[in-house]
């Protein structure tokens, strides 16, 4: 199992790379990802660095446009594309299939990443995507491997990425979920002060949290999920540079002892020591709280 | 206009109808573990002579099989049956195999994705697979999918705010359902959060709007009584 991390500069590129990471990928400003402005690039030419980086050490590098692409922003995408490839850009996460549709239709050609946010979760869903081009699927992060064999097993020629989701997870499903956040929304002209699906509910059955997972069931699917083929584990970028490396550490950790050969119950066992807060990743580091 | 109202299946409890209610609309937008096993979909077919629509929520190629047994089911009945469908997946079985032989209305998820679709991106998408109306209850959505031209499928009094697949109601994945939720809402209130939110199935909703006269139908969805008291309020 390979690793995919996120970076947000050409130092953290390099520091990724000495680490072990396989595959780096990044997002403009404006760029028309789904991530705040400050853990994008600001230029193209930022990521020109990080290909050349990348090419130095064999590794690939990814442009994530896993928005949705307004039709008036084709024509510029696809020349910043265009260039970006020519420079080494290996591939591109995309989450758009109006977007990658007129992109083959123009026949561009990079290899394609089908975000996690575009929630294809069966067999048939798969073979739309394969038939506009897609290379790799990051599968969503609320699948379970005992229904993930679509895509694990899939005979379409896609590779599968996961996340770790002991170490990352979200309680909604991402690009279906409309709750007021400090991402996409305002309370009195600032940033919405609260991660509406971490707050505690009062309820008929008293205190509610919106639930996940326990850990274990996590380690138990991922270890499933390395096991059952899939190809790479992303790291996904963080506004906390030492945060995101910390992460990334744990993952490669994880993914280390699969290698070796590690018994389920063993794989467990080291899992659940690791200190892991994964419905933080991402969101306590991202806004700084209003004080009355 | 028409007036539907929502169960799903184990809601549904005899066939027991309310008057004025001309379409049932049966099964989930957002569990698949309350969709009807094809025995409940016979009871129901037996008890309620009105029109049938079918919710379908996001599926795995479990949930994606479930429906095609549903789909055979009604198929050899020969009834009409409306597929409200959200998952990609459906579409294409619905488009393959099932050519035309049901309505297919695009439901509340995917109505969302197909909002911030480029329009004619959209608008071959609505004609590949043949989708007849949008399910809706958010009035903003209804604006920016007007251009396409096809009816409105009202649903009150609550509006779709996100959905999760680890069932909230037994602390475990959806697909092992066990049908706790049945027929059940449960609101739930923080001071931080400016409305209350109702838990029902897997999503969360935020209070919405009552009955429109410009919609093509209203689903009365979900119906317990205390959202039930809620339409009554704001009736008043």
């Amino acid at each position: 199992m390979k690793t995919t991390v996120g970076v947000r500069s050409a130092a953290e590129a390099a520091y990724y790379l000495d680490n072990g990471a396989h595959e780096l990928y990044c997002g403009l400003t404006g760029g028309l990802n789904n991530r705040l402005p400050k853990e994008n690039l600001g230029a193209a030419a930022d990521v020109e660095r990080i290909i050349s980086l990348a090419e130095a050490r064999g590794a690939r590098v990814f442009l994530a446009v896993n928005e949705t692409v307004p039709e008036t922003l084709y024509r510029p995408a696809l020349n910043v594309l265009a260039r970006l490839r020519e420079r080494g850009l290996f591939g591109l996460i995309l989450r758009d299939p109006a977007f990658l549709a007129w992109l083959r239709a123009r026949k561009f050609r990079s290899y394609v990443t089908l975000s996690t946010l575009t929630l294809c979760f069966n067999r048939r869903a798969l073979e739309f995507f394969a038939r506009l081009g897609i290379d790799r699927l990051v599968l969503p992060m609320q699948m379970t491997p005992e229904n993930a064999g679509y895509a694990l097993n899939n005979r379409l020629g896609i590779e599968t990425e996961v996340f770790c989701q002991r170490l990352y997870y979200g309680v909604n499903v991402d690009s279906l979920c409309f709750l007021p956040c400090p991402q996409t929304a305002e309370d009195c002209g600032r940033k919405f002060r609260d991660f509406t699906c971490l707050l505690p509910f009062r309820s008929a059955r008293g205190e509610f949290r919106m639930p996940m997972p326990g850990p274990d069931y996590m380690m138990n699917a991922f270890y499933d999920f390395y096991h059952g083929g899939a190809g790479y584990v992303k790291v996904a970028r963080w506004p906390n540079a030492l945060r995101q490396a910390d992460l990334f550490q744990k993952v490669r950790y994880l993914v280390r002892l699969l290698e070796k050969g590690a018994s389920r119950k063993l794989f467990v066992h080291a899992g659940l020591k690791l200190d892991s807060k994964p419905l933080e990743y991402g969101k306590s580091f991202t806004y700084r709280p209003v004080r009355a | 206009m028409d007036k539907a109202i929502a169960f799903d299946a184990a809601g549904f409890r005899g066939g027991k109808v309310p008057p004025g209610f001309r379409t049932l609309v049966l099964g989930s937008e957002f569990c698949a573990g309350l969709l009807p096993a094809p025995a409940e979909a016979a009871a129901v077919n037996s008890a309620f002579g009105g029109k049938i629509a079918l919710a379908t929520p996001l599926l795995t190629d479990d949930g994606l099989d479930k429906v095609r047994a549903l789909l055979r089911l009604y198929a050899r009945s020969g009834r009409e049956l409306e597929v409200i469908a959200n998952d990609l997946g459906l579409l294409e079985v619905l488009r393959s195999a099932a050519k035309g032989r049901f309505t297919v209305s695009c439901g509340r998820l995917l109505a969302n994705r197909i909002k911030i679709m480029p329009e004619a991106f959209a608008r071959d998408f609505i004609a590949r697979y043949r989708l007849s109306r949008f399910e809706v209850d958010d009035p903003s959505i209804m604006k920016r999918l007007k251009p396409y031209g096809l009816g409105f499928s009202w649903h009150y009094p609550l509006r779709y705010a996100t959905l999760t697949r680890f069932c909230p109601w037994e602390n475990r994945w959806a697909y092992a359902c066990a049908r706790s939720c049945a027929g059940k809402t449960m609101p739930l209130r923080s001071p931080r959060v400016p409305e209350t939110l109702w838990l029902a199935a897997c999503a969360y909703f935020t209070k919405g709007q009552g009955p429109r006269k410009s919609a093509e139908r209203n689903v009365f969805d979900p119906p317990p009584a205390e959202v039930a008291a809620l339409a009554d309020r704001r009736k008043a």
